[in-house]
């Protein structure tokens, strides 16, 4: 599905240039659910921006889906995004002026889903996460946990093939976080890939395979250790 | 459409989330369109609204032009010329002639005069406009002893008939003598462009009128032949003035005729003023765009991690764009109807300033026109305040919404550099009106301060007009005035008065020039003669007005027709055309141009007389004793009082009406409000630029304020840890202080290059007063320096303030 080959990322400074990210070969097939993790600076958040066809100033080769990414313009890149991925971000980033419906909306209306459709699936969408009863409140009327239920919601409801989280649980207290950790998993069974950036290794344990990251360089790509699985799931 | 209303759902929801900047900026636009709104329904009716009359655009106005000297204002025409002319000239359907005439009407109440229009026959046809009631006039009712009919205007027949649908066929009394109405004019019906006028009468020509070619008193209008243009019509008439000018070499040498536009005529001097004052609002709208567009930017600053996210989530940047540009428009839309009320009560405001005699003010009004305007300058405001911050804001990295504490970012460069342009050029545009205001303003003062040749202090004027029938010989006339002026003299309160046929300041009465030669000098050969303004006073005037006697004597009641011809010459006179080093009381005048006409000694010298204005440059004036000449029917009183001079004005009518119980008081007014009236279009212009220069500054200083504070709240961290590491308070306040100082510098700048070059249009305006007077340009420099470091310096003190340990913990 995904197949990074030499990417590179630097940013020009007084002292010279620094790298983000060096050489990051990595390929991800379909349906896994891969953790990046690694210290803080080490090009998580980074890796995870090109990923999400968000950032376009790098080097190197990004096949996404049989699309040479790296050989499409901005305009072009902006809709494979629209078409592929969906995203969870760790402060939820819920529009604050939007009901939770709307908020479920919004990515339906930039993919200019007809309206009808666009009322069914938020309608559906709000039923298969059980947020049916908070449909007209506003995020600041919601809890952490809430918000960040109605964030996975929103990154799933145009049924994206990528699901990139970043630090999905970083503000969520145990149980909440475990929540939604159970619920990407139940999306990864589904079909959905899922690449997330996390610092937990409890988290990292409900994937298949984990990424570290140091300096920009990859240190290790390995299946995630079976042993600390947590049970059920 | 669907995603447009979420857009507007989506946008008056953040509206409405900040009241605070929302009612900021829906008041910035409201100021900036109902000025601008109020300002155009004036120009759309005065400059831009057909005359109503039928096809408008073919009617001219006919006038004789002298040619032979420079800078004469065009004349109208005598009777006699108008005769020829409607009889040669072929490029005209018809010719119609008028001229201003009054009556007293007597019967029903208190004698009233009557501003009254004598017209020939074929006028309204000629303007293509039916009575509402009865009919026009027939050509044969311009034959002496049938023209005694009258049409009425509206507001005459409502005001003094109260609207009597049975008013046709009644006779009126107009100067003793019965007149039938015939017509009454519809609602609306001006002409010419004239409140004063209620009445028209058909033009039957006086015996006086038919004699002199030299006598140029009537107007005419004319409607182009559907086949001729105005070129062929001026030429036409040029070669018809030759013609004259071979026939009637005395009176028609050295003239030509000049036909031009009845809008142009209509409009005048108008023009140039109001398109000023459209400029000058036009100006303040875009100050009010600049300042909301700073205030969008801020807002997108703050909206940057939205943005970002929505980004991430799909939006295209068309869509960013258009939703922000949403929320402007909809910013701008409530500006715009705010806006329209403004310019309701700004209507008001303005027609209450407007002087007499701003053309065409009745049909100033709210109308289809001025709506589309409002309506195209609230999109265009939408487009000029919204598309640079959303064009801006939509360029947010989406990848910044990754980011950990994104909502907190400080905004890229451009976003700042293009607050900070919009702040130079608020203050550049700011400057430009204050340095209009400004100059308009000392020339205000100037003309303030001009000494008009005499004392308007408690001074009273009434003009009193005898109708030739029942006046008609000078000995009556006179009798008349001296009655009346030893009755005024003796009321209690009155310490003198005088007469003459025209006050200064006064637009009624009698003021023209005259020839003249003084013996012995060089000009008393020349031809033609020289000219000098003539007015005809009575004993005690000069006194009554607080004009210096310089030399000799004024007149007194023994300076009557069986006595010495005698004069009295103002100083320009002297200096102008008597010998130099001569004594002027030794020296007599000639008056007219006929050799028979006798010598009248000067008996005195007195001072200047700004007559026509305070800016009008003196003339060389004569006066002669009223009871010496031939009486022109017509003196206007001047009375000294001892209190409020309006308090004896029922007193004055009332000795009046003891001497003739038929004769209206035309004119009753404070010498004070004719002055003030010879000033109104100047403080008209003055005022409506000072507010809108007020306006432009008080925007321009909250954009100041507002951009200023943002900054000192985007950084009250950075200033925090400068703080902790050391910095001094009166470091930071001169930090912030110095932003604000640099960005006005800059616009001061620009604005004082900019005012360079637009004060110009200003030149026709201004009264002593350099259209690049430094005083001026200097004084605006320091008020808005003042004003831009006051406005930095409420947020620089608070940057001052900020306490480190609250700042770094903030984060």
């Amino acid at each position: 599905m995904i197949e990074l080959r030499n990417i590179s990322k630097a940013y020009e400074t007084p002292a010279g240039r620094t790298f983000v990210l060096q050489r990051i070969d990595l390929t991800i097939r379909e349906g896994e659910f891969v953790t990046i993790m690694g210290p803080s600076g080490a090009g998580k958040t980074t890796l995870l921006s090109i990923l999400g066809l968000l950032d376009h100033a790098w080097s190197g080769e990004y096949y996404l889906l049989g699309h040479a990414v790296h050989t499409l313009k901005p305009k072009k890149r902006a809709e494979l995004n629209r078409q592929y991925i969906g995203f969870v971000f760790q402060q939820y980033h819920l529009l604050d002026g939007l009901t939770v419906a709307e908020n479920l909306d919004i990515p339906l209306s930039y993919r200019n889903v007809p309206r009808k459709e666009r009322q069914s699936l938020v309608a559906d969408t709000l039923d298969r996460f059980q947020i049916v009863g908070k449909k007209d409140l506003f995020p600041n009327q919601l809890s952490g946990g809430q918000q960040q239920l109605v964030g996975v919601a929103r990154a799933v409801i145009a049924d994206p093939k990528l699901i990139l989280a970043d630090e999905p649980t970083g503000n969520l207290h145990s149980a909440q976080g475990r929540e939604i950790m159970e619920l990407f998993k139940r999306l990864n069974r589904q079909g959905t890939t899922i690449i997330q950036v996390t610092h937990s290794e409890e988290n990292a344990a409900y994937g298949d395979r984990i990424v570290e990251l140091r300096d920009g360089w990859i240190e290790s790509d390995a299946p995630t250790p079976r042993a600390g699985a947590p049970a059920g799931g | 459409m669907d995603t447009i209303l979420r857009d507007l759902r989506y946008a008056a929801r953040q509206l409405l989330k900040r009241p605070g900047f929302t009612a900021i900026a829906v008041l910035a636009l409201a100021l900036g369109i109902g000025a601008n709104t109020a300002v155009f329904s004036v120009v759309d009716a005065v400059l831009l609204e057909p005359l109503p009359f039928k096809e408008p655009e073919r009617l001219m106005v006919l006038w004789e032009q002298e040619t032979a000297v420079p800078d004469r204002p065009p004349e109208p025409t005598s009777a006699a010329t108008f005769q020829d002319w409607r009889a040669q000239s072929r490029t005209f359907d018809e010719l119609a002639a008028w001229v201003y005439s009054g009556f007293a009407l007597t019967g029903a109440g208190e004698p009233e005069e009557i501003g009254t229009v004598r017209a020939s026959a074929n006028l309204f046809r000629l303007l293509g406009v039916e009575p509402a009631l009865g009919r026009a006039f027939l050509p044969e009712e311009e034959q002496p002893g049938r023209h005694r009919i009258v049409i009425l205007s509206h507001g005459l027949w409502q005001r003094r008939f109260g609207g009597d649908p049975g008013i046709l066929g009644r006779s009126l009394t107009l100067d003793g003598e019965p007149y039938a109405v015939v017509g009454v004019m519809p609602a609306g019906f001006r002409f010419p462009d004239d409140d004063d006028v209620g009445m028209w009468v058909p033009l039957s020509y006086l015996p006086y009128e038919l004699r002199s070619r030299g006598q140029r008193m009537f107007n005419v209008v004319g409607r182009l032949a559907a086949d001729a243009t105005l070129e062929q019509a001026q030429n036409e008439m040029s070669t018809i003035a030759g013609r004259l000018a071979v026939q009637y070499p005395e009176a028609h040498r050295g003239w030509d005729v000049l036909v031009q536009p009845a809008r142009e005529v209509v409009i005048g001097e108008t023009r140039p003023a109001l398109l000023v004052l459209l400029g000058a609002v036009a100006f303040v709208l875009l100050i009010a765009c600049a300042n909301v567009a700073s205030l969008l930017l801020a807002r997108a600053a703050d909206r940057q991690r939205e943005i970002a996210v929505r980004s991430a989530l799909g939006a295209s940047r068309r869509r960013l764009v258009r939703a922000l540009l949403v929320e402007s428009g909809l910013v701008a839309l409530l500006g715009g109807a705010a806006g329209l009320l403004l310019a309701v009560w700004g209507l008001d405001l303005i027609l209450a300033l407007a002087p007499e005699g701003l053309p065409r003010w009745n049909v100033i009004r709210i109308d289809g026109d001025v709506l589309a305007f409002t309506t195209f300058a609230a999109a265009a405001t939408a487009l000029l305040a919204g598309l640079a911050p959303a064009l801006n804001a939509s360029r947010a990295a989406p990848a910044s919404a990754l980011r950990e504490g994104s909502d907190r970012t400080t905004e890229g460069a451009g976003g700042r550099r293009l607050r900070h342009a919009m702040i130079v050029a608020e203050v550049a545009l700011s400057i430009v009106l204050l340095v209009g205001a400004g100059l308009l303003i000392r020339s205000f003062h100037r003309l303030s301060n001009v000494d008009p040749g005499f004392d308007a202090d408690h001074l009273l004027a009434a003009a009193i007009f005898l109708p030739d029938n029942r006046y008609p010989d000078d000995a009556r006339q006179i009798h008349f005035f001296e009655s009346l002026l030893e009755r005024v003299r003796s009321l209690p309160g009155v310490t003198s008065v005088g007469a003459v046929t025209t006050l200064p300041m006064n637009p009624v009465g009698i003021d023209h020039d005259m020839p003249f030669r003084v013996p012995g000098t060089p000009e008393a050969l020349a031809d033609p003669l020289p000219q000098a303004d003539f007015r005809i006073a009575s004993e005690g005037y000069f006194r009554t007005m607080g004009i210096p006697l310089l030399r000799g004597r004024g007149f007194t009641a023994r300076d009557r027709a069986d006595a010495p011809c005698v004069i009295v010459v103002n100083e320009t006179f002297v200096q102008r055309f008597l010998p130099p080093g001569s004594d002027p009381l030794r020296e007599s005048v000639v008056i007219g141009d006929d050799p028979g006409d006798p010598a009248c000694d000067i008996i005195g010298v007195v001072g200047n007389v700004r007559h026509r204005g305070l800016d009008a440059v003196p003339r060389p004036e004569f006066y002669v004793a009223f009871r010496q000449v031939y009486s022109y029917g017509t003196l206007t009183l001047a009375v000294r009082t001892t209190r409020d001079p309006l308090a004896l004005a029922q007193a004055v009518k009332e000795q009046v009406f003891a001497l003739d119980p038929a004769l209206p008081v035309a004119e009753l007014a404070t010498m004070d409000a004719l002055v003030a009236d010879s000033v109104a279009d100047r403080r008209f212009h003055l005022s409506l630029l000072g507010a809108f220069a007020a306006l432009a500054v008080i925007l321009a200083a909250s954009g100041i304020y507002g951009v200023i504070s943002y900054t000192v709240a985007q950084r009250t961290r950075e200033i925090g840890i400068r703080i902790a590491l050391g910095a001094r308070r009166g470091e930071v306040l001169r930090a912030v202080l110095g932003q604000g100082a640099r960005l006005a510098a800059l616009g001061a700048a620009f604005g004082l290059a900019g005012a360079l070059l637009l004060t110009r249009s200003l030149a026709g305006m201004l009264y002593e007063v350099s259209p690049t007077d430094p005083l001026t340009f200097g004084g605006v420099a320091a008020v808005l320096a003042a004003i831009a470091l006051l406005a930095s310096w409420l947020p620089a003190r608070r940057a001052a303030r900020v306490d480190p340990m609250v700042a770094l913990r903030s984060e």
